[in-house]
């Protein structure tokens, strides 16, 4: 018996509940951010600044497009984007180091985190991997998912985070993996 | 793949900042959907026209030969527009805007207002934080704290992450809060018995087994006490012109699961083949598997996952060769992995619309919490699965499959006489108002009020 199709069916506005979606991803859409970021204040503006986009023009989303987590991290997504390129522009790097940072306990703090440390072990990675740990363990997104916001197929996905994981862990714990545990 | 050190950098964000961007969210007006746009031959057609009609009115004008009569009809509008602009009849452009002004919108982050400082609590919808105080204003007066300095640090995990956040948020205290953190395993964290480091208490959605008690014991931790705090359940639903449904663990095992048991070579895996529900026992209906639930990667959604392949997964699998010797890794590879050809769907519907979707859909089964389910049983019949109904007994007595207990376990002398311990607990049991209607308690049943009473007395009274 075939199923019925249902990828054409279209929820209007006030079908959805809104007060559910953004209990279950605002968390998400802010550990994505912190994952890149690597600091809560980032991650504060930038989630703001996702659910100020997304809420200002939901009446576009489309049921039948895609799922709408996939259509939320699609703008948080563009919002980094933005976001990266203006840090670029506008703060060039000889700027970067001469700026005296204030020590703050705060600081220190966040310096130290394993947030802190996790940037700097990707730091030197290509864009697309650290994307890649910042939707899976940030955003907590399945490969699927995952693949469909990357343009990756799932499988390549998977293949990717696997090694990926496999070397960070091998760097964390200071010691060569013998494999999964 | 033993990911654990990065799932564990996850944290929840303030429950300042969550209200405070609610805040701002809630008071945009929905946007008009875009009009539907003219078919590019309409457009043409008027574009057209307006051409064909200023070059008229150009000839018109410039054109010796014109007749007088068009010339004057081609003329007046200008004439109208000069005497506007001169100051002699009609409204002056700039009378005209202030008084048809709507006060337009502008676009832009400057939309919104600085927002008052938010009430009570922060961190849970104010409706909701009414409805807590209201219930439970007279505990929450006894239970202003001595001012003290501490930290009660919570470990938890990801499907009681959220319900410890809710009550710690709940805990407003000069110079003492409850901090929680996720955990994969709180058991093994706070038998470690380090003096540092270690959780004071872990907040847990299973027993304390007896390896982890022995553990707790050989470090020296030998005063470990337990408080329940209440259970997490769900229930599966569908339209009651469907007429009842009734289910074993293992049929929801193989109809949801990514991976099942290949019935052509006993001891492999292969991906769901499963459509229909008879497929996987031909006593059950003919009719295709639909679910709808929430989304997979939302706490709701691992708390959905556990509870509806967990029990199943042992069942089903049982004689697999796959799974024998597998370990933990393995496990959560095979055991807690939807299928994700679409037969398991994430809802978003609003409460009120998911009755009516599964009336309209009578082969879709919702999954919905116990409360959700009390309040519309006229309408849905629930799912029995392995012949026990979702009843608030069952619940309790942890006989319904789709339910388990929540705990919170403590190191007795570094936990009892803590105000902040004591009011943590209690915000975690005083559910009924905070998280039935947040979507952060989901799937969260209170103790019976009796129960409740006496587990309070006894924390209270142990000094």
């Amino acid at each position: 018996m075939g199923q019925p199709d249902r990828s054409t069916e279209r929820l209007s506005t006030d079908e959805l509940d809104w007060d559910a979606l953004y209990a279950d991803l605002a968390p998400r859409v802010y550990n994505y951010f912190r994952y890149r970021m690597a600091t809560n204040a980032d991650a504060e503006e930038l989630t703001s600044r996702t659910f100020e986009r997304a809420w200002r023009s939901r009446a576009l989303y489309r049921h039948d497009l895609a799922g709408f987590s996939t259509w939320l991290f699609k703008i948080a997504q563009n919002v980094g984007i933005d976001y990266r390129n203006r840090q670029r522009f506008h703060l060039p790097l000889e700027a970067a180091s001469n700026v005296a940072l204030e020590a703050t306990p705060e600081r220190d703090a966040e310096l130290s985190s394993d947030l802190a440390r996790l940037a700097r072990l990707t730091a030197k990675l290509p864009e697309r991997e650290r994307e890649l740990i910042a939707l899976k363990y940030g955003a907590s997104l399945n490969n699927r998912v995952i693949a469909g916001l990357t343009g990756l197929s799932e499988s390549n996905v998977g293949t990717v985070l696997h090694r990926l994981v496999k070397s960070l862990r091998a760097q964390w714990f200071g010691r060569e993996s013998v494999g999964d545990e | 793949m033993n990911d654990d050190f990065l799932h564990q950098m996850r944290e929840a964000p303030g429950p300042e900042f969550l209200a405070e961007l609610k805040g701002k969210l809630d008071r945009q007006r929905l946007p008009v959907p875009p009009r539907p746009r003219r078919s590019s031959f309409v457009r043409g057609l008027i574009t057209g026209l307006f051409l064909a009609g200023a070059g008229l009115a150009i000839a018109a004008v410039t054109l010796d030969d014109v007749p007088a009569h068009l010339r004057a009809l081609v003329r007046a509008p200008m004439h109208l527009l000069a005497r506007v602009l001169s100051g002699g009849g009609g409204q002056r452009p700039e009378q005209g805007n202030s008084q048809g002004h709507h006060g337009a919108v502008p676009l832009g982050p400057a939309w919104f207002p600085t927002h008052p400082q938010a009430g009570a609590s922060a961190g849970v919808p104010p409706s909701a934080t009414r409805q807590a105080t209201a219930a439970s204003g007279a505990t929450a007066a006894q239970d202003a704290p001595a001012v003290v300095s501490e930290i009660l640090t919570v470990a938890a995990t990801s499907t009681t992450f959220t319900l410890a956040q809710l009550a710690a948020g709940q805990y407003k205290a000069p110079n003492a809060r409850a901090r929680v953190e996720l955990s994969a395993d709180p058991f093994m964290r706070l038998c470690a018995g380090q003096p540092y480091g270690s959780p004071e208490v872990i907040e847990v959605a299973q027993r304390m087994s007896a390896d982890y008690s022995r553990s707790c014991t050989n470090n020296g931790l030998r005063d470990i006490i337990e408080v329940r705090l209440g259970s997490q359940a769900i229930v599966l639903a569908r339209a009651r012109q469907s007429g009842p449904l009734k289910l074993s663990s293992r049929d929801l095992f193989l109809a949801l699961s990514r991976q099942v048991p290949d019935p052509t070579q006993p001891g492999h895996l292969i991906n769901n083949p499963n459509l229909t529900w008879d497929r996987i026992d031909p006593a059950l209906p003919a009719s295709p598997i639909e679910v709808i639930g929430p989304e997979p990667g939302s706490p709701a959604g691992q708390l959905v996952l556990e509870l509806v392949l967990d029990a199943g997964c042992k069942d089903a699998l049982a004689a697999t060769a796959a799974i024998r010797g597998i370990g933990y890794r393995g496990y959560e590879e095979i055991c807690r992995s939807w299928r994700e050809d679409g037969l398991y769907r994430p809802s978003y519907l609003a409460r009120g619309r998911i009755v009516d979707y599964l009336v309209n859909n009578p082969t879709v089964i919702g999954v919905l919490t116990f409360e959700q389910f009390t309040r519309i049983q006229d309408k849905l019949l629930a799912v029995s699965i392995d012949g026990i109904e979702p009843t608030e007994a069952n619940v309790a007595n942890g006989t319904y499959p789709l339910s388990r207990g929540v705990y919170m376990y403590g190191v007795k002398r570094r936990v009892l006489g803590s105000p902040t311990f004591k009011a943590f607990v209690r915000y975690n049991m005083d559910a009924k108002s905070l998280l039935g209607n947040d979507p952060n308690g989901w799937g969260f049943v209170e103790l019976d009020a009796d129960e409740r009473t006496a587990i309070l007395t006894n924390v209270d009274a142990k000094h």
